[in-house]
């Protein structure tokens, strides 16, 4: 797992499951307050309702007892339904239309003690017909709020009915008058909170009421738009409560916890990728550098400026590669001095062997000039080879050990320019080809010691190829870069016999040579002097195939 | 009861009677009593018109004989003349669109209020060949401008009218002809004993295009000024008061008060109001409508058939003048459309329709439905072709109709096809004339002229 989305489940757990909880609390915070309110406004409602209807009842009450004062006094009344006067009957058809708007009523009917109406105000030319239920159900229900649906010419209507009665020349009369029951009037008092209500005539189902039904209220109820004779009953007022503007304040709280989640998310992400830009890369880059760190390359630049953790770890690094420096440095000392020790042995070995010849010859010489003096000139001559022989291995050796401790300098150096030479003075040994990079940046460096890693190292390229038919040593410079470090790159490959891998882990060793004439240095003088001149030195070699050796020189000294 | 005086005026008979009080729902017989006894304060009063018997063609009963016609019976019960003094200088009058254009154009003949033939432009009339030729005669008629009406100009008005020749057509009139310039001559498709009643159709009505005249010329006592866009000043042709035709206000009773002269209304409220005015006289103007009751079911065992019934509809459903409905006098061409109507079940609750804004329709719809004649509980307003849709696809049940009497043809009916049609009620509106109004004249369809004052 990267660390960016560890941080970015880190954000996670400590961005979203609070906002999670922080959603969850305020929905149900709010639920429970909504609920509370509905619940408030639903006890208002239903008594505003009640007292609403009674309220109407009584003006409706009320009316209808100036009406009947009125009617009782009106002596046309008392000729067309007392004494049946025939011209005194039109005035009493169209009466009620004109009492009942007077009295601001949707409901009027003058019966008589039959139930037969006599005069109706909201159907005019229902008269004649017989209604003698709706006065009794009325009468029965005095006092209360009642309703009662009646036929009007177009269409039906309810009503809020009371009922009142007078004597006029003895005979009975009863006068019914009514107000439009307008529940939509009432649910006005519901001021939107999405509570309706609704009148239920009995049996009514409260599915198509719209909503929960919250408050229910009987109201005794009179039918007499039905062809069966009309029975009393109960109707409902019901108020409903609309699940939709809960629904939409849920709604509105996902809808915004959704949006903080996704500002939430996306600022995790963006956070999590900064973090990670700010603190994962610096990282990478100091395992990039560490990576690179041996004992050849403890150039790596930890320098920062940083201020934090990263800064102090870079800066823990640079002391640390510092110190490995300085300890590579004395390592090198001491194995340079541990190498003269040995060469300082090795040279009291070789010249004590050299001169052991040398001292054998002079013993047997002085012998001869002592015991045999007529024959010291043959002996002599005879021994001279001897001497000579020695002398020469001597000599050699002198030069060979000379070779372990060059000077070097520090001056530009054309190394295409070495390449070329040492490529001359090989060339009678074995086929030489040239790959030289044109506009090659001068090195730094002692050219006499460039000169002498070609030379060993074609040297060694020209011996392994054994005289195999189509040998060739290629010699090749290129421009490269190490990390930060501009390089020149040089190649010396053959296609000879290659090394094993055991012979490959110790060619680097003091000594060592596979080849009869070979002092078994030449490999080392190479390593030190391309450490001395700041490079690198490594081999690619496979037996059979052949073998490249690959010096990359810095174009300016480390030092 | 009063007791006809000659006034002195050929074919016309004024009464003196006292007590004048209008009666809104009186039977029919005493509606013209009532009529007459209104007149009471007139000094010239007019009969109220008695309606022709049951059923009957406007005129059989005015030509004695076939060959040659009185020009006109000795007494006119259909006139109405006041005896007091005129009143201001101009006639205000309110009354329906019809009422200028009585007053400007004159037909061949008109039937009274009675039903019987009157000579109009044509002062006599004689047949022949059975009946089959009609000859009238011009006598002395003039257009407005004084040219004397010719037999030709009747003709080629006719002839340039469309609705005129359609008329004819209908009427049978086969071959117009104009023997000599005050005499014209009709040929008819089969004989006939009396004169077409189509003749005295306003459709039929002559008049004259003059390039230079906004109005046709026309041969009624009035005229129209040169200057007059619309049809609202009628001067008189031979001296006299112009008469201005009023916009009737929203309440006629403002239109009384305001002094109109001449009321032509059915508003109950209008006509209660005037009889309390001792200044105005309300004449019952002749039956112009019948209500009937158009089902989709055979009427035959349904109450509306009944005589009691539509005497109970007219006294106490409506709330205009009203009496139980004579047959209606449907043109024999309506036959087909009268046919047995389809039975198809109903949609719904069945409903009984009627024309939107036609009170009297209403009224009589509401009772049906409180009773519940055809099974209807309710009503609902509706157009004639609106209410034949509906009845296609079962819907409402009955449709209460308006209907003109004396319409002249079929298509002036709005019947919807395939229903029985069962009378109801027959309405009439009725003239307020005020004291000092100039004498008038009621035909049988319902129209007011006014008679030119004697100087």
């Amino acid at each position: 797992m990267t660390f960016r989305i560890r941080l970015f489940l880190a954000f996670v757990a400590v961005l979203l499951i609070p906002l999670g909880v922080l959603a969850f609390g305020v929905r149900r915070e709010v639920e429970r307050r909504v609920t509370a309110e509905y619940d408030r406004r639903v006890h208002v409602l239903a008594a505003v309702i009640e007292d609403d209807l009674r309220r109407q009842s009584g003006d409706v009450a009320a009316r209808l007892g100036a009406l009947r004062d009125e009617l009782a006094g009106d002596n046309r009344f008392r000729l067309a339904a007392g004494q049946r006067d025939p011209g005194a009957r039109a005035w009493l058809l169209d009466y009620a239309g004109g009492a009942m708007h007077l009295a601001g009523l949707a409901v009027l009917l003058v019966q008589d003690s039959a139930g037969r109406v006599l005069s109706s105000g909201h159907f005019r030319n229902e008269f004649d017909r017989e209604e003698p239920a709706l006065p009794a159900f009325l009468a029965a229900t005095r006092d209360s709020v009642a309703v009662v649906r009646v036929r009007t010419a177009e269409t039906e209507l309810l009503a809020l009915a009371r009922v009142d009665s007078l004597r006029v020349a003895g005979r009975p009369f009863t006068i019914v008058g009514g107000v439009a029951v307008e529940p939509a009037r009432l649910a006005r008092a519901d001021s939107g909170a999405g509570l309706a209500v609704s009148l239920l005539s009995p049996g009514a189902d409260t599915a198509g009421a719209g909503g929960e039904v919250v408050a229910e209220l009987g109201v005794p109820y009179l039918d007499l738009t039905r062809e069966t004779p009309p029975a009393a009953d109960t109707a409902r007022v019901i108020v409903t409560q609309s699940l939709a503007p809960l629904e939409a304040l849920r709604r509105g709280v996902d809808t915004w916890f959704l949006v903080a989640l996704g500002l939430t998310t996306a600022a995790a992400v963006l956070a999590a990728a900064w973090l990670a830009r700010r603190i994962g890369e610096p990282l990478a880059d100091l395992a990039r550098k560490t990576g690179t760190i041996d004992l050849d390359r403890l150039d790596a630049d930890f320098a920062t400026d940083r201020r934090d953790e990263i800064g102090a770890l870079a800066r823990l690094l640079g002391e640390m590669t510092a110190r490995l420096r300085q300890s590579a440095a004395r390592l090198r000392e001491a194995e340079r001095r541990a190498t003269l020790g040995d060469v300082a042995r090795q040279v009291n070995h070789d010249v004590k062997n050299g001169l052991a010849p040398i001292r054998h010859v002079l013993r047997h010489l002085t012998r001869v000039s002592a015991e045999e003096p007529a024959s010291l000139p043959g002996v002599f001559e005879e021994r001279r080879g001897t001497l000579e022989s020695s002398v020469l291995y001597l000599e050699t050796l002198a030069q060979n050990y000379a070779r372990l401790t060059p000077p070097m300098e520090q001056r530009p150096c054309d190394v295409n320019a070495v390449v070329r030479e040492v490529a001359r003075l090989v060339e009678n040994r074995a086929p030489i080809r040239l790959e030289l990079a044109p506009d090659l940046p001068a090195v730094t460096g002692d050219a006499l010691a460039i000169r002498r890693v070609l030379e060993n190292l074609v040297g060694n390229a020209a011996d392994g190829l054994d005289g195999r038919p189509g040998g060739t040593v290629t010699l090749s410079t290129a421009g490269a870069r190490d990390g930060a470090v501009a390089v020149i790159r040089l190649t010396v490959a053959d296609n000879g016999r290659g090394m094993t891998r055991a012979e490959l882990d110790r060619a680097f060793d003091d000594f060592y040579t596979t080849k009869e004439s070979g002092t078994g240095l030449g490999l080392t003088i190479v390593r030190r002097l391309v450490q001395d001149l700041g490079g690198r030195l490594r081999v690619e070699t496979e037996p059979g195939v052949g073998t490249r050796v690959i010096v990359e020189l810095p174009e300016k000294h480390p030092s | 009861m009063g007791v006809p005086v000659p006034d002195g005026k050929e074919g016309r008979v004024t009464f003196r009677v006292p007590m004048p009080r209008f009666s809104r729902r009186g039977p029919h017989p005493a509606a013209v009593l009532g009529s007459v006894l209104a007149l009471a304060w007139l000094a010239g009063a007019c009969a109220a018109p008695s309606a022709p018997a049951p059923g009957a063609t406007p005129s059989p009963e005015a030509p004695a004989s076939p060959e040659r016609q009185p020009a006109a019976p000795a007494l006119d019960e259909c006139a109405v003349t006041p005896a007091a003094p005129p009143g201001a200088d101009t006639i205000r009058v309110v009354a329906g669109s019809g009422f200028a254009a009585h007053q400007l154009y004159q037909t061949l003949v008109r039937l009274d209020c009675a039903g019987r033939l009157r000579p109009a432009l044509a002062d006599d009339w004689a047949s022949a060949d059975g009946g089959l030729s009609w000859t009238f005669s011009l006598g002395t008629a003039r257009f407005w401008d004084g040219t004397p009406v010719t037999a030709e100009m009747i003709k080629a008005g006719w002839m340039q009218d469309s609705a005129a020749t359609i008329r004819l057509r209908q009427a049978g009139v086969i071959l117009i002809s104009a023997p000599g310039d005050r005499e014209l001559r009709i040929l008819l498709a089969a004989p006939r004993q009396s004169v077409p009643e189509a003749l005295a159709d306003s459709r039929l009505a002559i008049a004259r295009r003059v390039p230079e005249s906004g109005w046709p010329i026309g041969t009624g006592p009035y005229h129209l000024p040169e200057t007059d866009p619309a049809p609202t000043t009628l001067e008189p042709v031979g001296g006299g008061r112009p008469v201005r035709v009023l916009s009737p206000p929203p309440d006629l009773r403002d239109a009384i008060d305001a002094g109109a002269d001449l009321v032509v209304t059915d508003d109950p409220a209008t006509l209660a109001y005037a009889a309390q005015r001792p200044d105005l006289a309300s004449v019952p103007l002749p039956w112009s409508r019948t209500y009937a009751l158009a089902l989709t079911a055979p009427a035959d065992s349904l109450m509306v058939t009944a005589a009691g019934f539509r005497e109970a509809l007219a006294r106490d459903a409506v709330r205009v003048d009203a009496r139980a409905a004579m047959p209606y006098p449907f043109p024999p061409a309506c036959a087909p459309r009268l046919a047995d109507p389809p039975r198809r079940a109903g949609r719904g609750a069945p409903r009984i329709s009627y024309p939107a804004g036609d009170g009297t329709a209403r009224d009589l719809a509401a009772r049906l439905a409180a009773l519940g004649v055809v099974g209807a509980h309710a009503i609902v307003p509706m157009a004639a072709a609106a209410f034949a849709a509906s009845r296609r696809e079962g819907g409402e049940v009955a449709y209460v109709l308006s209907l003109p009497r004396g319409a002249g043809t079929c298509e002036d009916l709005p019947l919807p096809p395939g229903a029985a049609v069962v009378p109801l009620v027959d309405v009439r509106a009725h003239a307020l004339v005020r004291r000092g109004a100039p004498p008038l004249t009621l035909d049988w369809d319902g129209a007011v002229r006014l008679l030119v004052e004697a100087p």
